[in-house]
């Protein structure tokens, strides 16, 4: 069984970055269960590192398949709701990730949104700290030069 | 003497000031950096920005409704099929199946095997067994009783060893002459 906590973090990292409430909730819901399995297998990786490789790697999967054109029908029994305190921003942010969906903004939204620490992030995408420091500078460098502007 | 952060050394090092992963000696050289470069301190201003810009995304949360349907564990193949094994069946769901069952083999045994042929190409059917000839005697059947010529071409016809051994003055004959003939 998946802690809250987790549940939650694989929810809103997929929201961030794919943007359509079914089709997050469907890649949670994979996600945690190829989690689940690996956690049975693998002792020696970090739980958190391992819930974000997986994270990623089932986004990775997603893209790929909206790339090739192929389909992807997701429907759920239940309506998909997320809270949205300010909903101007996040449709800014959805604005945004429609025309800049690269690693920089995997990791802000890891680091800044999600709250991951960077050497976590750093054993999870099996680069150097260095390099993530270097995607969150070029990230946020790519906002500061977003032509929408963030208010 | 104490080398000065270049602008482009010091923007590339901007995200780990803002991280706090630098260490002492560094900090207070991006600081400097940043208090004597207005253009690079714009630049960290902006940042900044975009970060409470991302501070202000956390609150977005799921609904619990959400987040308990992602908690669900995925039935298993294993599960799926438990769900409908034959004991979950009811008792008269169970006989009915039964019933059906054995009445579908019986239609189809009656309808598609051809029975009756089947008896009469047996009945017709001859014995491949290989059988012996009743009119030869049994020792004619046994090639071990049969008398072996041991004496060359010459040996006479019809002679049998042991009427010979068994008749009085057999043995003395044989002794006179060497091409001995049976004589009745």
């Amino acid at each position: 069984m998946a802690g809250s906590a987790d549940s939650k973090l694989t929810l809103n990292f997929f929201y961030f970055l794919l943007g359509d409430e079914a089709l997050a909730v469907h890649s949670a819901k994979v996600a945690l269960t190829h989690f689940h399995k690996k956690l049975i297998v693998e002792n020696e990786v970090p739980k958190d590192v391992l819930l974000i490789s997986e994270m990623v790697h089932t986004l990775k999967k997603i893209k790929r398949k909206q790339k090739s054109r192929k389909s992807i029908e997701v429907t759920l029994s239940k309506k998909a709701d997320w809270i949205i305190p300010q909903p101007k921003m996040f449709s800014q942010w959805q604005e945004y990730m429609k025309e800049f969906d690269g690693d920089s903004e995997l990791v802000l939204v890891l680091r800044y949104i999600l709250k991951v620490p960077v050497p976590v992030i750093a054993k999870a995408l099996d680069v150097p700290e260095g390099t993530v420091l270097f995607r969150i500078g070029r990230g946020l460098d790519t906002m500061a030069h977003y032509k929408g502007k963030f208010q | 003497m104490k080398r000065e952060l270049t602008p482009f050394f010091c923007q590339e090092l901007l995200p780990a000031y803002l991280e706090g992963s630098l260490d002492k000696e560094r900090r207070r050289a991006v600081e400097e950096a940043l208090s004597k470069n207005s253009d690079l301190k714009f630049k960290f201003q902006k940042m900044k920005d975009q970060l409470d810009f991302l501070d202000g995304l956390t609150e977005v949360q799921p609904n619990q409704e959400v987040i308990a349907f992602v908690e669900l564990p995925v039935p298993s193949l294993r599960d799926k099929i438990r769900k409908v094994s034959w004991s979950k069946w009811s008792a008269t769901t169970q006989w009915s199946t039964q019933l059906l069952v054995v009445g579908v083999l019986v239609m189809v045994t009656v309808r598609y095997i051809p029975w009756l042929n089947l008896a009469r190409t047996l009945q017709n059917a001859k014995p491949s067994a290989p059988t012996l000839k009743k009119e030869i005697a049994i020792e004619d059947n046994m090639d071990v009783f049969k008398p072996k010529p041991v004496y060359g071409p010459d040996w006479p016809k019809g002679f049998s060893l042991a009427r010979s051994l068994c008749s009085p003055g057999g043995g003395e004959q044989k002794e006179k002459s060497s091409h001995c003939r049976y004589r009745s």
